[in-house]
């Protein structure tokens, strides 16, 4: 069956809402899901499979003492502290060249690249870094909301759970930008005319959570409501 | 329940719950300019299947071509018990279905759009429909119009005043419901650039199919003597709407868009006051359309008490306006538009305000009509990371006076709660002392989150030099509510300025705020959350409209034809 991107996003934020995601965090995370499931990488299969460890157990907190050391997700997923860690790293830009940091003990490294990619009209150049189970570096190079993808054969740079994230606000240095586009404003408009299809049962679990924050209906809220009380004329 | 007080000047707060429940439709309404945008781009429509059966069961498309696209309303009727019809949403059948679709129906999609469209909410829509929508028949009006024709005779048009239409929407849906065309695409791959143009386009056309089922109806009922309506009368028609608390919440998730809507209208006003002078034929004229919306009060119905009231109300304080009008004298002192303007908000209620600006907004269509066609805003918000908790707690005190200063911890302000019913999916307000669900509460209270967050940072002085990245890294709870207040500081007309969770909120004046930019009339409410309104009433339908009468129809009366 397939689905509007809107009603990808809704019942993904309601969800969200129901694991106990708070008002704010709960957009930005059905927006990261509804985005990688049009793009094509597997929004709501993700979400799928960290239903049972995000469950009630929201911590959005990050602590940095200092961006030269490896920032600790410890294993609490990118939905829950991507977004603070993101707003964090555009507040610095202005001050350097190029901040290039490392996450540990962080998964599904995929779940960065629509925030970074809603902030690529703002900064000039941004790259996504990591080490994919087989041992592959997946680099994924964006600008200007276009992204490029490519990987190289890992030279035990990054460990699995390693990311790197790199802004650089300079547009004279912009790195390679050649490889081919996975990511455009026109594949986006292409994705959005086919209807989105998540596999049926793990669209059917996220939609069984986001029902989870529907309430019955009071007989005096229908009575009140539309067509209560005079239905005909 | 106290009827509004006049202000005592023109600096005023638009966005409070009781003066968004006193507008009234402008030039800048969705329904006017998708008209003026149809005879300016000629678009053509005409009727590519009636398949309709003696009862006036079955199908019927209208194509419409707009430069080299097409698009389809299809419209399905069917048998409706009389028990099964409702306008609740949790109605499951009705006498009409429809959908608005991109390109023309081939034989396979006709077959699939048979399949779902009857079934709204249950079925399943495509990237190439744009609105699903459905409607009952008046069974009072249709049942007499159809008699009437079938006679030979045309209809009072008292008869159609009293009621106004023959079908009534129940819902007219767009932007990604049930897998229709997501809003972000039809702006950029339709000519649907403007915010509801679509879902006004089908409105239009399901009133002409209202009236083409009722004339089919008639003539089958007695071929040799059945007439067509008469335009003159068939004008007065309009298509009803029944219209519940699912608008509501919409006007609080899509701040910058209400502040579009309402910039552009103040911009209007804005231009009119500093660049046009009164004339004494723009003076006559301007009387001419007070008169007229006064004329629309006294036939408009409603069995509602308190809209009686205000209604009553507007006339005589139109009274006073039209007299200030007579009695004004224009000279070189006395030739701006800002002096009538600021009698009005001296002397009049609420409505006779709203009625007076949009009045004047006639006079001036070189100005309003372009802004009409630029009413389309993003929705997204942003966080300005590098604003300190300091500069924020005083853009909170500068924009959230009217929430931060309300106790919270008094039931009469907290009574009410917003959810999604598990029902059909729709919003429902909820008593929070009085009903279960209040944990599951939507975040719509906006004055009563953006109240907490400022208690939070005014204790925590500690978190004062803070950007608000830095912030946000240890109070992550808040970031939903800062994010809003930050985008909302450079949108001051996109926020309402109420406590929506008080006891004495009315949520049906959210409802006509929205409908006001829709271009609905003859409001009726039906209780605080739901009302019967007409679109398009009064105006040309497709076969007479021309540049000349495509404008002329607001507060369209009896004499209006």
């Amino acid at each position: 069956m397939g689905y509007s991107f809107y009603e990808i996003y809704i019942t993904s934020q309601r969800a969200f809402r129901a694991l106990g995601f708070p008002f704010g965090a709960d957009e930005d995370a059905g927006f990261i899901i509804a985005w990688l499931e049009l793009n094509h990488f597997n929004g709501i299969k993700i979400l799928h499979n960290l239903i049972t460890s995000i469950d009630q157990q929201y911590d959005g907190t990050i602590k940095i003492d200092s961006l030269s050391e490896k920032i600790d997700f410890k294993n609490r997923t990118i939905l829950m502290k991507g977004s603070g860690l993101i707003d964090y790293l555009q507040s610095i830009i202005n001050q350097k060249e190029e901040i290039s940091i490392t996450i540990k003990n962080c998964q599904d490294a995929i779940l960065f690249l629509p925030l970074l990619y809603k902030i690529s009209k703002k900064i000039s150049y941004l790259e996504l870094q990591f080490n994919n189970s087989n041992n592959d570096i997946h680099k994924y190079k964006i600008k200007n909301n276009e992204i490029t993808f490519e990987y190289e054969t890992n030279k035990d740079l990054l460990s699995i759970n390693e990311i790197i994230i790199i802004m650089n606000k300079d547009k004279k240095n912009l790195k390679n930008f050649s490889a081919k586009k996975i990511i455009t404003q026109k594949i986006i408009q292409n994705n959005l005319l086919q209807s989105i299809k998540p596999a049926k049962d793990l669209w059917g679990k996220v939609s069984e959570i986001a029902s989870k924050t529907f309430v019955p209906e009071s007989e005096e809220s229908r009575d009140k409501g539309a067509g209560g009380g005079d239905a005909n004329d | 329940m106290m009827l509004q007080k006049p202000t005592s000047n023109s600096s005023f707060t638009p966005m409070t719950l009781d003066r968004m429940g006193s507008r009234y439709p402008s030039r800048l309404s969705f329904s006017r300019s998708m008209l003026r945008t149809m005879i300016k781009d000629n678009w053509k429509i005409k009727r590519t299947k009636f398949d309709l059966d003696k009862k006036g069961y079955g199908t019927v498309i209208y194509e419409i071509n707009i430069a080299k696209e097409i698009y389809s309303l299809v419209c399905f009727s069917a048998f409706l018990s009389d028990e099964d019809r409702t306008d609740r949403v949790i109605a499951e059948k009705w006498d009409t279905a429809y959908t608005l679709h991109i390109g023309k129906v081939n034989v396979a999609e006709l077959k699939r759009l048979k399949k779902n469209i009857p079934l709204q909410e249950a079925g399943r829509n495509s990237p190439k429909e744009l609105v699903l929508s459905r409607g009952n028949k008046s069974v009072r009006l249709f049942k007499k119009i159809t008699e009437t024709l079938a006679e030979g005779l045309q209809p009072e048009i008292n008869d159609i005043n009293d009621v106004g239409y023959l079908l009534r929407t129940t819902a007219v849906y767009g932007s990604g419901k049930f897998g229709l065309s997501d809003f972000i695409r039809t702006e950029s791959s339709t000519i649907f650039d403007q915010p509801f143009r679509a879902e006004m386009l089908a409105v239009y056309l399901i009133r002409e199919f209202s009236v083409d089922l009722v004339e089919h109806v008639a003539h089958h009922l007695n071929p040799k003597k059945a007439v067509k309506l008469k335009s003159n009368i068939k004008q007065h028609l309009g298509i009803g709407n029944s219209t519940g608390l699912g608008m509501a919440p919409f006007i609080i998730k899509h701040p910058k868009l209400i502040h579009k809507w309402m910039s552009q209208f103040y911009k209007v006003i804005q231009e009119i006051k500093s660049k046009e002078l009164i004339t004494t034929n723009k003076l006559k004229q301007f009387v001419s359309l007070l008169k007229k919306a006064q004329e629309y009060l006294n036939e408009v119905l409603t069995s509602d008490v308190f809209q009686k009231n205000k209604n009553n109300q507007s006339k005589i304080d139109l009274d006073k306006m039209i007299k200030y009008c007579n009695d004004f004298t224009i000279n070189k002192k006395n030739n701006n538009w800002e002096t009538i303007l600021e009698f009005s908000f001296k002397n009049l209620n609420f409505d006779a305000q709203e009625i007076t600006q949009v009045q004047l907004i006639e006079l001036y269509s070189a100005i309003a009509d372009p802004l009409a066609e630029d009413m389309s805003s993003s929705d997204d918000m942003y966080l300005n990371v590098n604003e300190t908790i300091f500069s924020l707690i005083n853009s909170i005190k500068q924009h959230y006076s009217w929430a931060i200063n309300v106790d919270y911890t008094k039931k009469e302000n907290l009574y009410l709660f917003w959810y999604i019913s598990e029902e059909k999916l729709e919003p429902r307000l909820g008593e929070r002392y009085n009903e279960d669900g209040a944990e599951l509460e939507q975040p719509l209270g906006i004055g009563k989150m953006a109240h907490e967050l400022y208690n939070f940072l005014i204790k925590h002085k500690e978190t004062h030099n803070y950007t608000v990245a830095e912030f946000l890294l240890s109070h992550p709870q808040f970031r939903g509510i800062i994010r809003r207040i930050q985008t909302l500081s450079d949108y001051d007309l996109g926020e309402v300025n109420d406590n929506i969770l008080a006891k004495k909120t009315l949520p049906i004046n959210m409802l006509r705020f929205k409908l006001s930019f829709f271009g609905a009339s003859r409001y009726d409410p039906k209780s605080d959350r739901w009302l019967r309104v007409s679109f398009f009433a009064g105006a040309p339908f497709y076969s007479d409209l021309n540049s000349q009468n495509v404008d002329n129809w607001g507060f369209a009366t009896m004499n209006s034809y």
